[in-house]
């Protein structure tokens, strides 16, 4: 390969999507999905309605901003295109009262066949920000195409940002593609947890485990345009892979991963006092990141409820090394 | 194949070869401890996961080098070039920034070291010594799989320089190194588990037959995968690294 064609592509591996609007994040969605190969064998268009269209293109733009008068953190500004809404900033976090806390919202309820959904959240100098769903994210059963999202978050100086969302269900044939991209300079701390739910339990036999594709990247960069601190990317395609065995899941079914983008010193006392363990109903471990990016959690349960007890306890954690106080008591209706 | 690159490849796909891959069992030490792997049958599912998130990932990456180095004036009796080894360097960082557990991030770049070390000392490749320093000047982590394709390559190289248009020697070199890696993945774990569990050397070199049979179908994946498009899953392999990271005795570095 000459210099030019491998500068060429180093310079396309490192260039970070753009979602600052809703036309270049919708040039964006297309050109992450020119590049998957994994989504080939689902590129058919559906016979309902097309993919990618008025609709079925979602997007939200969140900033957050440090208002000193008011001495709390504001949802400063908003942009959105249906499916996807965000409520009014709220402060209900009673140990962080000047964290703005936004509930995002699908308005049509999951996610289907030829969706496609872009979300960008900005975290100004010193703004505190907590991110989550309205309730579980659906990918419903599809037998055309794919749906996709795209996740932006940009995070400015001594800014402490999180976004938890509630857990992702896959229904049958499920196709779903997912990629997350972080700037955050070193002084700033970002938070990100999912839960990967492989189906309804009780809904069908083929349910479990029934997706066709789920494929997420996680890329994190200090600034816009340099080479990532870590990237991965998590491809589960059930037909190819047999996840029960020792090395991948072990019998486990539900899948929870948070990572705390923190400082070291932080990152080393969360790590310590989460430990790591193998047990018969839940497993779960810490991993220290590559370049000092932070600490990653892992968890394997058999259910959601069990898997979302350890992430909320590191989210727990991460605060409380961060910010000095813990999560509060979860309320009695989550 | 000729009598040379078969003697070559034996001799540095040999589990035996001094690059300190006794020390490492990939996370099987905890598995074994937590009953994760308990016996034969576990055992192989183990070898296989270790494999599929090989062909996915680090074989990538060594099938990247070994096409890199393919092309470079190295491979015809020339110097190597600052451009292949700005692409080496490249493709080293990518591998290493995608391991997340640290402690096979240690196994991977301690093993490279060592095995580019042993490289250059017994075949005093220009090759070889040119990586040496991209190492040396801390420029470049030193990933074990760039360093196996470079060894391979200069090993080759100075076998027989590549010489056809059509590329049938590259794709040969780049199933032998893939088959190489393959073998020292499935090797390494069946090693450490003969001094972690009962288990016997009969049913280990079963297991090995068995997972071998793979091997063909994981040379594909690795050489279908774009870089960019490195893939793994194994959170129950990361969660038992995070145990052997936290544990207090310890018989193996990873």
């Amino acid at each position: 390969m000459g210099e030019r064609s491998a500068v060429r592509e180093e310079r396309k591996r490192r260039t970070v999507p753009d979602c600052s609007s809703f036309q270049a994040a919708k040039e964006a969605m297309r050109g992450l999905e020119k590049e998957a190969v994994e989504l080939n064998p689902y590129r058919d268009e559906p016979p309902q309605m097309k993919s990618a269209v008025t609709g079925k293109t979602g997007y939200l733009r969140l900033d957050f901003r440090r208002d000193e008068n008011m001495g709390r953190t504001v949802l400063a500004d908003l942009d959105r295109r249906v499916p996807l809404l965000a409520q009014k900033a709220l402060y209900w976090e009673e140990s962080q009262p000047d964290m703005a806390c936004v509930i995002t919202i699908a308005a049509t309820g999951c996610v289907v066949q030829g969706d496609r959904m872009a979300l960008d959240i900005r975290a100004e100098e010193g703004a505190h920000a907590f991110v989550t769903t309205q309730c579980a994210t659906k990918v419903h059963v599809m037998d055309h195409n794919h749906a996709l999202q795209l996740q932006r978050f940009r995070l400015e100086k001594d800014s402490w940002l999180e976004y938890v969302p509630d857990p992702l269900i896959l229904h049958r044939h499920a196709r779903y593609m997912q990629d997350t991209w972080v700037t955050l300079p070193e002084s700033a701390c970002f938070i990100y947890g999912e839960i990967l739910m492989p189906g309804r339990r009780w809904h069908h036999e083929e349910e479990l485990f029934g997706f066709d594709l789920y494929s997420a990247g996680f890329h994190v960069c200090r600034k816009d345009g340099e080479a990532p601190l870590f990237e991965e990317r998590l491809v589960l395609e059930p037909d190819r892979e047999n996840f029960c065995s020792a090395g991948v899941m072990n019998e486990f079914e539900v899948f929870g991963s948070m990572f705390a983008l923190v400082p070291e010193q932080v990152a080393s006392g969360i790590g310590s006092a989460m430990g790591s363990c193998v047990g018969r109903d839940i497993a779960w471990g810490t991993l220290k990141l590559p370049e000092g990016a932070g600490i990653a959690l892992r968890v394997l349960g058999h259910t959601v409820e069990s898997v979302r007890r350890k992430t909320r306890e590191f989210h727990s954690l991460a605060r409380e090394e961060g910010l000095g106080k813990p999560l509060p008591p979860e309320f009695l209706w989550r | 194949m000729d009598v040379l690159s078969l003697v070559r490849l034996m001799q540095f796909g040999d589990s035996m070869l001094p690059t300190g891959a006794f020390a490492f069992s990939g996370a099987l030490e905890a598995a074994v401890q937590t009953g994760v792997v308990h016996d034969a049958d576990t055992l192989q599912q183990y070898v296989v996961s270790a494999l599929n998130q090989a062909s996915t990932g680090d074989a990538v990456g060594l099938a990247f080098a070994v096409r890199a180095l393919c092309r470079d004036p190295a491979s015809v009796g020339g110097q190597v070039s600052e451009s292949t080894l700005t692409r080496l360097r490249n493709i080293d960082i990518a591998l290493y920034r995608r391991k997340l557990p640290e402690e096979f991030r240690e196994m991977m770049t301690k093993t490279g070291r060592k095995l580019a070390e042993l490289g250059l000392e017994i075949t005093l490749s220009p090759l070889l010594s040119r990586w040496m320093s991209q190492m040396n000047s801390a420029s470049t982590p030193g990933s074990y799989p760039v360093s196996l394709a470079v060894l391979l390559a200069a090993a080759s190289f100075s076998g027989k320089p590549m010489r056809g248009a059509d590329g049938a020697e590259e794709e040969v070199l780049l199933q032998e190194c893939l088959t190489v890696y393959f073998y020292g993945v499935a090797m390494g774990i069946l090693n450490a588990s003969l001094r972690l569990m009962r288990i016997t050397h009969l049913d280990t070199q079963a297991i090995l037959y068995r997972s071998s049979a793979m091997f063909d179908r994981l040379c594909g994946q690795a050489l279908d995968t774009p870089l960019e498009r490195m893939t793994g899953y194994a959170p129950m392999t990361e969660i038992l690294s995070a145990v052997h990271m936290q544990a207090h005795v310890r018989l193996f570095m990873s």
